[in-house]
């Protein structure tokens, strides 16, 4: 296993008390939460195909970094406005 | 040992240990305004660590290339969207961001005024 | 109507003649510009070239990132970019147009951009130390809304684009991010983990 994959999985572990805010806090700390395994999760695509050796898969966070911004303004849009 | 090896094991560390210790402020702090500042740690400090690592690693090919646009999108995403969360949550709580407002709409509504601090 | 004469009919719309999704009654900051006066004083050709020049730079752009993600010069792969960038330039042209979005920058506000990683090196490691303070100690940190000076400026283009780059600006480092710019007290809201400027809400 190489490093960039160990990384990967250290940096999953992240994502636990992220899922527990989501699960304890109020809508805005899930929103928070989301978006930092968003940010979690663009980092993880780009150190699995590094450590697998697969540079096909390069696109994938790219693509996640982009629907990062779109998707987490579309949430704070609703819930400023209309939730 | 490979010095290249070493660099890239230091900046993933470090990439690691910015996640963890930033994603532990995101359930240790009080309130969604202390949260949010654990973002910028996640969204932009440890990419640019794991966009260093892949250059040492990778050199100037295609895919340091990839790294560093997605790293680029997170960082002018990230404030942003910060900036709009943090706004949105002061928005639910108080109906407006502006700070003096919802002092003197307090006023007018007999409930007294209450300090600014979060 | 025919669906094609609608589209084109869309395209030509003067901005914000769309029909706009409703806004709330609370407060959320509005431009006092109408979508009409940003046009006052520009003619036809004038605004037809400068709508050629954003879509020739959106269409670059996605080509650029076309080129960077496939890694392949072959012939039939850049025409395949280049027409997928068509597309999107095309779609991001309408958008920002309806939108009657503009950006214009002078490169000294960008130069001021110089100072950023000092700034967040240095706010990283207050936010970090406010953290091991609250691990170790179970000090909460002694966070708050801040108001900091700052000139609002005019509600032209120029005065927009200053606007979200101070924001932005201010919202990178990780102690402190900006809430808004207050027009009519001329001062930048922001909310700070480790309050170290400006003054307090009062």
């Amino acid at each position: 296993m190489t490093n960039f994959v160990v990384a990967a999985i250290a940096m999953l572990a992240g994502v636990i008390p992220c899922g527990v805010l989501i699960w304890r806090g109020t809508l805005m700390d899930a929103v928070v939460a989301y978006q930092a395994i968003s940010s979690i999760v663009v980092m993880l695509l780009i150190l699995l195909p590094e450590g697998f050796r697969r540079p096909g898969e390069f696109e994938f966070p790219i693509l996640m970094g982009v629907l990062l911004l779109g998707s987490g303004l579309v949430y704070v849009r609703f819930l400023e406005r209309w939730l | 040992m490979n010095v290249r090896v070493v660099f890239v094991d230091i900046l993933l560390g470090l990439a690691v240990v910015l996640v963890l210790a930033s994603t532990a402020g995101l359930l240790l702090m009080r309130d969604v305004y202390q949260r949010i500042h654990f973002l910028t740690p996640i969204a932009l400090l440890a990419p640019i660590a794991v966009g260093l690592a892949i250059l040492v690693q990778a050199g100037w090919s295609n895919r340091t290339a990839v790294t560093w646009l997605t790293v680029l999108f997170m960082a002018i995403a990230g404030p942003y969207l910060a900036h709009a969360t943090m706004r949105a949550a002061r928005i639910r709580e108080k109906g407006d961001w502006r700070l003096r407002r919802d002092r003197r709409a307090a006023a007018r509504a007999g409930s007294g005024s209450r300090e600014d601090q979060s | 109507m025919a669906r094609g004469a609608s589209v084109v009919r869309f395209a030509w719309w003067r901005p914000g003649k769309l029909v706009a999704v409703p806004e709330p009654a609370h407060g959320c900051h509005r431009s006092t510009q109408t979508p009409e006066t940003h046009m006052n004083g520009e003619s036809r050709r004038a605004r037809l070239a400068r709508r050629a020049g954003v879509w020739l730079l959106w269409w670059l752009l996605l080509t650029s990132f076309w080129l960077i993600v496939d890694d392949s010069t072959a012939p039939d792969e850049v025409m395949a970019g280049a027409a997928a960038a068509v597309l999107g330039a095309t779609l991001a042209e309408l958008v920002t147009y309806q939108a009657g979005t503009r950006l214009r920058l002078r490169v000294r506000w960008l130069v001021l951009a110089l100072g950023l990683p000092g700034q967040i090196l240095k706010d990283t490691g207050i936010v970090f130390a406010a953290l091991w303070r609250r691990l170790a100690h179970g000090e909460q940190p002694p966070s708050g809304f801040r108001e900091i000076p700052v000139r609002y400026g005019s509600d032209t283009v120029e005065g927009r684009a200053r606007r979200a780059l101070l924001v932005g600006g201010r919202s990178v480092a990780p102690n402190s991010f900006a809430l808004g710019l207050d027009a009519e007290r001329e001062v930048m809201v922001v909310h700070q983990l480790v309050v170290n400027e400006g003054r307090a809400a009062d």
